[in-house]
């Protein structure tokens, strides 16, 4: 198990800036998920980590030692792809392999090896058949098989479940933390689907136009996002543009928001009185009802219609000033609600959290 | 109707039939001839006559290595231009591609022609050395590219992650190329090497251009238009399609199987590359686009002046293009290639829309294994072997015989030359004709046709906006291509338009060349024929060339 660390890793590629002084530390034996949208810089980061690139400035660490000028060859490093990159001449055995061949290991002892690990990815009965006859997900299987064949140092995934369907993205989250438990492998996976990082990670790092722009636990970063962008990244969320009015002694602090006063948290610093904050709440956090918890947050809604996703019901309501607000209600729970409905919505002080302020543009 | 269904449903009978009976004819025209009677008789006398005769044995020889030789450089240079203009980036690249493969375009014969006008500008004595460098050289020129465009389509489909892969487990940049991109890429190379192998193992145009008598090429057209010696050119016909045939069959298996390659070359993107490595790139590309077109540049200066007084002469150009003659060659050509792009065509069409299932249409491939001068010698040799069974059945059946003697009529190029020919090169287009039907035929626009209906366009305007601008570069283009690649067709159209008044572009060319101080003349007739490559490309683009080929390398 090794530690990683990269320090202002910068990369531009025609001019564009793919990576931007991203940094970040990566514990020994850590799952670390490095979510962004599409475009951010995950799959020019990751290249830089395994070494397919070199940085225009910035360093990668290796338990403190420098991996500047060190080839991609000289790096134990196993890196699954987007695309699984399996080459298709090669059987999966000779796939896997490979990277033994390379070392000059002898057939026999190649083939053993190759064996166990088949065996342990529970594909050993794919050994003489070529990619293209698998499925999605058995090749996947066979891309991590060879990842893992060189007992690498670190694990580099990016985006590992984005070419599965639904149901295969959940068998192979589980073969993913198999995989680390049992190789206790320091791990970076990248991905654009918020649901697989908060999964996955021990710890999420979001990025945005190739910067680190938050690392934290994924409970923390979900419900402590440091900006709206990670805030709207991980999940649906209601965002108000407001302005600090008092802060107390306990951190919380009043702000005055298009519907009403509200009690909330910063993510950060305590603004002083008269900064603009945007205001973030997630629709789960919004109780629905005429029982409203002491200290809460209250105002009156009125619903203009309801989505039934299932085991809930998404809810948009007209608050204070007609402004738009999305809640999220149990279906059970929200059962004799109808269109039109005026009630009183709820929402504790911890759940309103006081972001640094970007215009929030009035939802339609 | 009903006919048309007919055609339809053994459209794949009737192409098979067309390429095997001629293929057929020749080793029968070998072992076969008639007797003093005229009956048909079985004789080893051609076969034992040409075995024993050492030029032919040194036509075979020198062809053989002239062919092997070919192959193998034309795949080294087009594997290394293929790298340099696939994956190095560099200034330039774009307008220098086109030119790096145009001398494909351009029949040997054509640049042997020019090759050999410099002979005058060189201070040394055109011996049989030079001659063959030239035709080495105009080999290359017209191999070279076909490599090269077959290359770069598959580097291109090469997903990079594959090689990134293989660095990740420890493969050097070299290794991971031999492990993984040459692997995926020979099986498609060696289609383009074998077919080249065959091709310059029976090119006729640069060895007569050249005066390069031993090659099996001139020594088949010279015996197919000598006096009574057929059964030689069936005999060499015969050795030279096993040796075409093995040697194919050779390289294909040293290619190896073919793999699934990425699905597209999206992901595919040159690389930038170090100041040396652009150098490199930049200098070898331009070598060889100097090297590759200066026959053809000096095919034009013949044509329009650069002669030894250094005057101009293009009106003297434009007066030898318009003589009578020459555009009588140039018109027969211009409707050679139409007739055969037609055809080819409409049984492309046939076999498309046979309903049947695909193994029906994989005699449409079939004219890929055998090099066109071959074909052309099968098609002299049938009238000939069915005159020699007429002959043989004339007692026993006197109706039959009577149809077999109006089938050799009907298909003696002396009789209806254009008729074989045409349905000689037919087969040759085929391949490409019948890949860019399927191509168009797998358009499937009706979503949009709907939208564009639903917007208010009439069927036949929602057609014309819709599907035609995407139908027009694919066919257009594989038209164009096919009516200019039949149209410069040397081999079949040298043996099948033996009477002056049918002769095309390539015979046309030749017989001028062979008036006396008629070398002018013909350069200048070759030079206005190339103009048709050069509408087509700019009809289709440069991308049909490349699905051209690959295209016959893929059926």
């Amino acid at each position: 198990m090794i530690r990683v660390t990269f320090d202002g890793l910068t990369k531009t590629f025609d001019g564009v800036s793919a990576v931007d002084g991203a940094s970040l530390d990566v514990a020994p034996g850590e799952r670390m998920v490095i979510l962004g949208p599409s475009g951010a810089g995950k799959t020019a980061l990751a290249r830089l980590i395994v070494g397919l690139e070199e940085p225009d400035s910035g360093e990668i660490r290796f338990d403190g030692r420098s991996l500047s000028g060190l080839p991609v060859q000289g790096r134990k490093i196993g890196y699954v792809p987007r695309e699984d990159a399996l080459w298709p001449h090669r059987t999966v055995a000779e796939n896997v392999g490979y990277r033994l061949k390379v070392q000059g290991i002898g057939r026999r002892e190649r083939r053993m090896r190759v064996g166990e690990a088949l065996g342990a990815a529970r594909i050993d009965s794919l050994a003489d058949r070529h990619p293209d006859s698998l499925t999605p997900l058995q090749r996947q299987k066979v891309a991590l098989a060879r990842a893992l064949i060189g007992e690498p140092d670190l694990l580099v995934w990016d985006e590992p479940v984005a070419s599965l369907d639904a149901r295969h993205r959940i068998e192979f989250r589980d073969e993913i933390r198999r995989v680390h438990t049992e190789h206790e492998t320091t791990t970076i996976l990248l991905t654009s689907d918020p649901r697989e990082a908060l999964a996955l990670a021990d710890r999420v790092a979001v990025l945005d136009f190739g910067k680190i722009v938050q690392v934290g636990t994924p409970i923390e970063v979900y419900n402590r996002p440091a900006d709206s962008f990670v805030a709207q990244l991980l999940g649906p969320t209601n965002l108000l543009q407001g302005q600090a009015d008092s802060c107390d002694a306990r951190g919380e602090v009043v702000v005055r928001t298009p519907i009403g006063r509200l009690i909330g948290k910063p993510s950060g610093d305590s603004p002083s009185p008269g900064t603009p904050v945007t205001v973030a709440i997630r629709p789960e956090s919004l109780a629905i009802g005429p029982a409203v918890p002491p200290d809460s947050n209250r105002f009156l809604a009125t619903i203009e219609r309801q989505v039934l996703l299932g085991a809930t019901r998404q809810l948009f309501l007209r608050g204070p000033n007609e402004w738009p607000i999305t809640a999220l209600a149990l279906q059970a729970q929200s059962d004799g609600l109808r269109d039109g409905q005026s009630l009183t919505v709820s929402v504790a002080p911890e759940f309103v959290v006081l972001l640094p302020s970007k215009a929030a543009a009035r939802p339609s | 109707m009903q006919v048309w269904q007919a055609i339809r449903g053994f459209s794949g009978l009737i192409v098979a039939a067309i390429i095997v009976v001629p293929m057929l004819s020749v080793p029968l025209g070998a072992i076969v001839d008639s007797g003093p009677d005229g009956s048909a008789r079985a004789t080893a006398f051609h076969v034992a006559l040409t075995a024993s005769d050492h030029t032919a044995r040194e036509a075979l020889g020198n062809s053989l290595i002239l062919a092997t030789g070919v192959a193998a450089l034309a795949m080294l240079i087009g594997i290394l231009l293929a790298g340099f203009l696939a994956n190095r980036r560099f200034p330039g690249r774009d307008i220098v591609l086109p030119f790096a493969g145009a001398s494909g375009a351009i029949p040997p014969l054509f640049a042997a022609m020019g090759l050999s006008s410099v002979s005058r500008f060189v201070p040394v004595e055109w011996d049989t050395t030079w001659r063959w460098l030239a035709l080495v050289w105009v080999e290359l020129a017209w191999a070279v590219p076909r490599v090269m465009a077959t290359t770069i389509l598959v580097f291109e489909q090469l997903s990079p992650a594959w090689q990134d892969a293989a660095r990740l487990a420890g493969a050097g940049r070299r290794r991971a190329w031999w492990s993984v991109v040459w692997p995926l890429a020979r099986p498609r190379v060696a289609q383009a090497v074998a077919e080249i192998f065959a091709l310059t193992l029976f090119e006729p145009g640069g060895p007569l251009a050249l005066g390069v008598r031993g090659t099996l090429g001139f020594r088949i057209v010279e015996a197919v238009l000598g006096i009574d010696q057929l059964g030689r050119a069936a005999a060499l016909g015969t050795i030279g399609l096993a040796l075409a045939l093995s040697g194919r069959s050779l390289i294909l298996w040293w290619g190896g199987p073919s793999w699934p390659l990425a699905s597209s070359g999206r992901s595919h993107r040159p690389q930038r590359t170090s100041l040396v490595g652009m150098a490199i790139s930049i200098c070898g590309v331009l070598g060889w686009v100097i090297v590759s077109l200066v026959p053809t540049i000096a095919l034009a200066g013949m044509a329009v002046g650069l002669d030894r007084s250094g005057h101009l002469t293009l009106d003297a150009f434009i007066g030898m293009t318009s003589d009578r003659q020459t555009l009588a060659f140039l018109g027969h050509g211009l409707l050679l290639g139409l007739a055969a792009t037609l055809f080819g065509g409409f049984l492309a069409l046939c076999l498309e829309r046979s309903g049947r299932d695909p193994s029906w249409r994989r005699p449409s491939s079939w004219s890929t294994f055998v090099p066109p001068l071959a074909l052309g010698l099968g098609a002299v040799l049938v009238p000939r072997l069915l005159d020699a069974t007429a002959g043989r059945i004339t007692s026993s059946n006197l109706g039959f015989a009577q149809a077999l003697h109006r089938a050799a009529n009907l298909l003696d190029p002396f009789v209806s030359p254009w008729f074989v020919l045409v349905t000689v090169l037919a087969m040759l287009r085929l391949p490409a004709l019948r890949v860019a039907i399927a191509t168009a035929d797998a358009i499937d626009d009706r979503d949009r046709l709907d939208v564009a209906r639903s917007l208010g366009a009439s069927g036949w305007t929602a057609w014309l906006d819709v599907t035609g601008p995407r139908l027009a570069p694919i066919l257009g283009g594989a038209f164009a291509w096919s009516i200019a690649q039949a149209a410069l067709e040397v081999g079949p159209a040298l043996l099948l338009s033996p009477t002056l008044s049918a002769r095309s572009i390539a015979p046309g060319v030749l017989t001028i060349a062979s008036e006396p101080g008629g070398s002018r003349k013909a350069a200048a007739m070759a030079v206005t024929a190339l103009l048709l490559p050069i509408a087509a490309w700019i009809v289709g683009g440069s991308h049909f060339f490349e699905r051209t080929h690959r295209t016959r390398r893929d059926s």
